[in-house]
C-alpha cells in the first residue's frame, strides 16, 4: 500500500509540473514595468581611455624605441630625425618643392630671412 | 524570410541580467518570460493563494531589477537566489496571516460540463486540489522542500542553497514531507478516482 501511495504521489506531482499556473499578461506587465523603472541608463560605449599626454621627449624616443636610444644625440639632431619621421607640414611642402616641376618657395624660417638680409645689408 | 530576432533564447540568466544592468533593452522581458512562471508557481504553491502569490513574484522580481547592477558574477545563479527571495516572503506573509490553512486555490479552469475531456479536467482539477490541501498542511519547511524538489525540480544542494541549510537537512525535509503527503492523500484513493485505474 505504501508504494501504491507513493506511486500516486509521483503521478501527482508530475500532473502538478505540468500544470503550473501561467501568469497573467496584468502580472507580466507588471513586471515589466518595475524592470523599466529601476533599469540603469544605458551607457554609452566607451572607446579607450585617451592615452596620457606625455613630454615630445618621451614620445620620440619611444618613437625610435625608447629606454634612452636617444641618450647620445643632442637636440639638434633628434629634432632633424623628428622632422624626417614626422614630417610635419612645413616639411613635407619642402620635399614637393623641390622634387616637384612646380616648385613653390617656402620661407620656412621667414624670421631667419629677415636676419640674413640684415646681415648682407650691414656688408 | 526573415526571422525573428531571438538571440537573447540561449542566453544564461546571469548573462541576460548583466545585460539589463547596462541597459539592454530586451533583457528584461526575456528574464521575465523565463522565471516569472517559476516564481509565481512556487510561491503559489506555498501560499495556497494566487493573490497573494502574484504580490510575491511581482515584489521577488523587483528586487531582482534592483540588486542587477550589483550582481556579483559566478557566486549564484539567478534561479536559486529568486527561490530563496520567494521563499523568505511567503514565510514572512505566512507568519503574518497568523493561520494556516486551505486558502482555495481559486485558479482551477472553469470547464463545461458537456466539454470533451471535461471529466478528466475534473479529475484532474480534484487531485490538484487535494495535492493542495495535503501541502498546507505541512510544516513550512517540508513543504518548501517537497515543492522545490518534486514540483520545481530542483537538486538537493539547490535546495540547500535555498533554504540556507545543509543537503542532509534538504533530504530529512523532503523524506518526511513525502511520508506525510502520502497518509494524508492515501484514505482519497476512490474519491480522486485513483480505484479505476490499473
Amino acid at each position: 500500500m505504501a508504494g501504491q501511495d507513493d506511486l500516486d504521489l509521483d503521478a501527482l506531482f508530475a500532473t502538478a509540473r505540468r500544470a503550473a499556473p501561467a501568469p497573467s499578461d496584468g502580472l507580466f506587465d507588471r513586471v515589466l514595468a518595475d524592470a523599466r523603472t529601476h533599469q540603469p541608463q544605458a551607457r554609452p560605449l566607451r572607446t579607450a581611455a585617451p592615452a596620457p599626454r606625455r613630454g615630445m621627449w618621451s614620445m620620440l624616443s619611444a618613437l625610435f624605441g625608447g629606454g634612452g636610444v636617444l641618450a647620445g644625440m643632442g637636440s639638434a639632431m633628434v629634432a632633424g630625425l623628428a622632422l624626417g619621421l614626422l614630417q610635419p607640414a612645413p616639411v613635407s611642402a619642402l620635399t614637393t618643392a623641390i622634387f616637384d616641376d612646380s616648385a613653390v618657395a617656402v620661407d620656412l624660417m621667414p624670421a631667419y630671412s629677415t636676419m640674413i638680409e640684415e646681415a648682407a645689408a650691414d656688408e | 524570410m526573415e526571422m525573428p530576432r531571438d538571440t537573447l533564447v540561449e542566453v544564461p540568466d546571469e548573462a541576460l541580467l548583466v545585460l539589463y544592468a547596462n541597459g539592454d533593452p530586451l533583457a528584461a522581458r526575456t528574464l521575465t518570460a523565463r522565471l516569472l512562471p517559476r516564481v509565481l508557481g512556487y510561491a503559489a504553491r506555498l501560499l495556497a493563494d494566487r493573490a497573494e502569490a502574484e504580490d510575491i513574484a511581482q515584489e521577488a522580481m523587483l528586487r531582482l531589477w534592483r540588486i542587477a547592477p550589483d550582481w556579483r558574477q559566478g557566486e549564484a545563479q539567478v534561479s536559486t537566489w529568486l527561490y530563496r527571495v520567494v521563499t523568505n516572503l511567503c514565510t514572512d506573509r505566512l507568519r503574518g496571516r497568523g493561520r494556516r490553512g486551505a486558502l482555495a486555490l481559486d485558479d482551477a479552469p472553469e470547464v463545461a460540463d458537456d466539454a470533451p475531456g471535461a471529466e478528466a479536467a475534473m479529475i484532474e482539477a480534484d487531485r490538484m486540489a487535494a495535492l493542495q490541501s495535503a501541502l498546507d498542511m505541512l510544516p513550512d519547511r517540508q513543504r518548501q522542500a517537497v515543492v522545490l524538489r518534486h514540483i520545481e525540480g530542483l537538486s538537493n544542494p539547490e535546495i540547500a542553497a535555498v533554504m540556507e541549510i545543509g543537503v542532509e537537512a534538504v533530504e530529512s525535509l523532503t523524506a518526511r514531507g513525502k511520508r506525510s503527503l502520502a497518509a494524508a492523500l492515501s484514505g482519497q484513493r476512490v474519491a480522486l478516482g485513483y480505484e479505476d485505474e490499473v
